[in-house]
């Protein structure tokens, strides 16, 4: 069978080579081109699409009778809704990034900074944490106020007869007006959305349970799973001043918020990322000094490297 | 993937946003094969392939709305194929001596021309060459030989220098050059 494409042999490759030697090298990757390639059972891939896309299909009917999680108030809640794109003012902001779509509005604060403040049309306050993205569609105000997270997000949410909706890859957070904390980043070592409590109540779903949460109390969200978790709001919050606020967390986990937090690499093997730890620290304005901590606490080394540091065993 | 433009990525990624289900079909179609054979050059099994590529594809719909346009939606997929694929086989448990590709074409003697045959021999010799080789030299050779990456983008994906996937590649190249002038005695020796 033809491939589709032949790909030439990267010149990086003949650097410091003699000519035999850069002559049997290219021989050997164009002899390469006899190998046969994979090729997918037609059947099979047909069976995968097919499913996947019955799965969306399944997904968008789910989702639209929309679930029961608007708490709808009485009236002395309510703020007249007048949609400004008052937002992109933020992004004057040195470090936050926006970029304007007909459909929605993304931000993302960028990492090297503690976060970025947001205030979106209808007064509510957004602290995005570094390396986090929010998106605003365009429909924000209109029929309810949804946002889309990736990330750390502190939210001050002004009070209004429209529910604040915020979602995450495994989680919806619902409130009226309220100041809670939404953290979700998937593909992470802790890839939960976890939310936290500050005043108000929220309503936090995923598709199959729903919880409410109160003031001072926490729970994470995963697909099937919704639990409450111990957590003290003044140590958990204390991202947003610079802290770093950790009670038996992977140092997969710190590590990846100190990268974003500092712009920086860290690398660790998994035997250290895998180890919980439990450190509180305020305002943190030094990566080294930081790490320097953790590395103590558990007795293993770090050094500083071209663009970073190393965790590294004994 | 290498023939795809960035702009036809990024239209994709939009539609991820928008929960266009037409353009996440497009994307699928257009990107299935060449992420089904990273998932095999890492699994060494088709079937298991073909069930990491589903996990994949519904797992990247699922997340669409943290989708950012504005970074790569095809270094994504490829870094949510060798997530998976990893993760696949860590919970398979793998014995030590790395198994035979199941996918391999088998080949047929239906000919008696030595020229064939010695082709045939040789096609499947250099299958076997390539598979013994050491699990990342591997992946590294097969992304930049037949998925044509570049050794940023290799770099990128398995957490490397780029110094170090040029390392593999050459030296994968030359394990081939080694086991070829092996083969190649071994055959005259029996004229």
């Amino acid at each position: 069978m033809k491939r589709e494409h032949t790909y030439h042999l990267p010149t990086e490759a003949l650097e410091g080579l003699n000519e035999a030697q850069q002559r049997d090298i290219q021989d050997m990757w164009d002899l390469c081109g006899a190998v046969a390639p994979i090729t997918p059972a037609a059947q099979r891939k047909a069976d995968v699409k097919a499913h996947v896309m019955a799965a969306i299909r399944d997904e968008r009917e789910r989702e639209n009778p929309r679930p029961a999680l608007r708490l709808v108030r009485s009236s002395d809640l309510f703020a007249s809704v007048s949609y400004r794109i008052a937002a992109v003012a933020a992004a004057m902001v040195v470090g936050l990034a926006v970029v304007l779509s007909p459909d929605a509005d993304h931000y993302r604060a960028l990492p090297g900074a503690v976060a970025e403040q947001i205030t979106l049309s209808d007064g509510t306050d957004v602290l995005l944490a570094a390396g986090s993205r929010l998106s605003v569609p365009g429909s924000f105000g209109s029929e309810d106020r949804t946002v889309v997270l990736h990330g750390e997000a502190f939210f001050e949410v002004e009070p209004s007869a429209l529910p604040f909706v915020v979602k995450t890859a495994d989680a919806r957070t619902t409130v009226l007006g309220t100041s809670f904390n939404v953290r979700s980043w998937p593909g992470s070592m802790s890839e939960a959305t976890e939310v936290i409590v500050e005043s108000g109540r929220v309503a936090v779903a995923n598709k199959e349970l729903e919880a409410i949460v109160e003031p001072g109390e926490a729970v994470t969200v995963s697909p099937f799973a919704l639990t409450p978790v111990e957590t003290t709001p003044s140590y958990r919050l204390a991202w947003r001043d610079g802290g770093f606020s950790y009670d038996n967390v992977l140092i997969g986990t710190i590590i990846d918020d100190v990268e974003r937090r500092f712009d920086v690499q860290v690398k660790a093997p998994a035997s250290i990322r895998l180890r919980p730890v439990t450190i509180h620290r305020n305002e943190v304005t030094d990566a080294a000094e930081f790490l320097g901590d953790i590395a103590a606490t558990i007795s293993v080394r770090y050094r500083a490297t071209a663009n970073g540091f190393e965790m590294y065993l004994d | 993937m290498r023939s795809i433009p960035d702009e036809q990525f990024r239209s994709w990624s939009h539609g991820l946003l928008r929960s266009d289900e037409k353009s996440y079909a497009e994307l699928f179609e257009a990107s299935y094969d060449a992420l089904f054979r990273y998932a095999s050059y890492i699994t060494h099994d088709q079937a298991a392939a073909s069930d990491i590529l589903q996990d994949v594809y519904l797992k990247l719909w699922q997340v669409r709305e943290t989708i950012d346009p504005e970074r790569s939606l095809r270094a994504l997929m490829y870094q949510m194929v060798r997530n998976f694929a990893l993760n696949h086989e860590r919970q398979r448990k793998r014995h030590a001596a790395e198994a035979i590709e199941d996918d391999h074409p088998s080949v047929r003697f239906d000919t008696v021309n030595d020229d064939e045959l010695d082709a045939a021999k040789l096609k499947e010799n250099l299958q076997l060459w390539i598979d013994e080789m050491p699990q990342r030299r591997r992946e590294a050779f097969m992304l930049s030989r037949f998925e044509g990456l570049s050794h940023e983008e290799i770099a990128s994906l398995m957490d490397l220098a780029p110094k170090t996937v040029n390392n593999h590649i050459v030296l994968a190249l030359q394990h081939i050059r080694k086991k070829l002038d092996a083969f190649r005695e071994m055959e005259s020796s029996f004229d």
